[in-house]
C-alpha cells in the first residue's frame, strides 16, 4: 500500500518549499523537495532535491523554470532542507549545492 | 522566537484530486510515458505521477498538510477573516455575494479578504458561470512554537 504525504511549507508570501514523500509501508520510496518562488502569479521552481530514478540529486532551474543543471546530493531530511532554504533563499540557485 | 501556523487540509478527496490530475495531463499512461520513457525532469509532472500512481493503487492514500513557517501569515489572519474561514468550512457558499450577505458585510471588503487569504493558499475562488465560489482549503489552524515542520508522517 502506497501512501503519499504532500506538504506545502510557506517560507514567505512569495516563497514555498513543496515536499512530496511516498511510503511503501515504513519504507520511503520517493521524496522531492522543491523550492519555488512566485513570479507574475506563477510558482516557478528554483531548486529541487529528489531521488527520482533512484538517484539522490539536486536540480537547479533558471528564472523561467527550465532545468539548468543537475548535480549529486546526499539525502537529508526535510527539516535540514528547510533550514537551507530559509538561510539562503533566492541565492540557492547560484550556490554550489552539493557542498551544503 | 518562531511562530508556526499550520493548517490541516483534512483527508484528501481522492476524486477531486484525480479530476485535477486529469485536467493537467492527457492521462495516466501518457504521463507515465513522459516521466519514465521521456525522462522528463519537470517537477510538477514527476510529483503528479507519484501521487496519481498512489491513488490508483488499491488502498493507496494521499495526505496533505500546509505549514506556514513564517509569522507574516498572522498579519493576514484578522478576527474577521478567521470568521470568514470558519463560515466557509461550515456551509457551502455559492458566491462571494452570498458569503457577504451571510457575514453581514459589504461585497468589496469580503472580496478583499478572500484575495488576502487566497494569497496564502487558505481559500480558492472557483469560477462557476458568472459567479466565483469561495472554498476554504483548510479545516483548522494551529499556532505552535514547536518545530513540527518536516515531522514524519503518521504511521499507517
Amino acid at each position: 500500500m502506497v501512501r503519499v504525504f504532500r506538504q506545502r511549507i510557506w517560507v514567505r508570501r512569495d516563497e514555498v518549499l513543496d515536499a512530496v514523500e511516498a511510503f511503501d509501508g515504513p519504507r520511503r520510496t520517493f521524496y522531492s523537495y522543491t523550492f519555488r518562488t512566485l513570479r507574475a502569479g506563477t510558482w516557478i521552481p528554483a531548486v529541487r532535491w529528489d531521488n527520482w530514478e533512484g538517484l539522490d540529486h539536486v536540480d537547479r532551474f533558471d528564472e523561467r523554470g527550465i532545468l539548468r543543471d543537475r548535480g549529486p546530493w546526499r539525502d537529508r531530511p526535510l527539516p535540514d532542507v528547510l533550514k537551507l532554504v530559509k538561510a539562503f533563499r533566492r541565492n540557492l540557485p547560484t550556490m554550489d549545492l552539493k557542498e551544503l | 522566537m518562531r511562530v508556526e501556523v499550520s493548517g490541516s487540509a483534512g483527508p484528501m478527496a481522492a476524486e477531486r484530486e484525480l479530476k485535477a490530475l486529469e485536467g493537467r495531463h492527457e492521462g495516466f499512461d501518457a504521463l507515465r510515458q513522459r516521466v519514465l520513457v521521456g525522462q522528463c525532469s519537470e517537477p510538477v509532472a514527476v510529483d503528479d505521477f507519484v501521487v496519481w500512481k498512489a491513488l490508483r493503487d488499491p488502498g493507496g492514500a494521499l495526505e496533505e498538510r500546509i505549514v506556514f513557517d513564517t509569522p507574516d501569515v498572522v498579519r493576514t489572519l484578522t478576527p474577521r477573516r478567521l470568521e470568514l474561514l470558519e463560515l466557509l468550512r461550515q456551509v457551502d457558499v455559492p458566491s462571494i455575494k452570498d458569503l457577504a450577505i451571510r457575514l453581514r458585510r459589504d461585497y468589496k471588503n469580503t472580496y478583499d479578504d478572500l484575495v488576502a487569504l487566497g494569497a496564502w493558499g487558505l481559500v480558492r475562488l472557483l469560477r462557476e458561470g458568472k459567479n466565483q465560489r469561495p472554498v476554504a482549503l483548510v479545516t483548522g489552524l494551529h499556532v505552535s512554537w514547536e518545530k513540527s515542520v518536516g515531522a514524519s508522517p503518521p504511521a499507517p
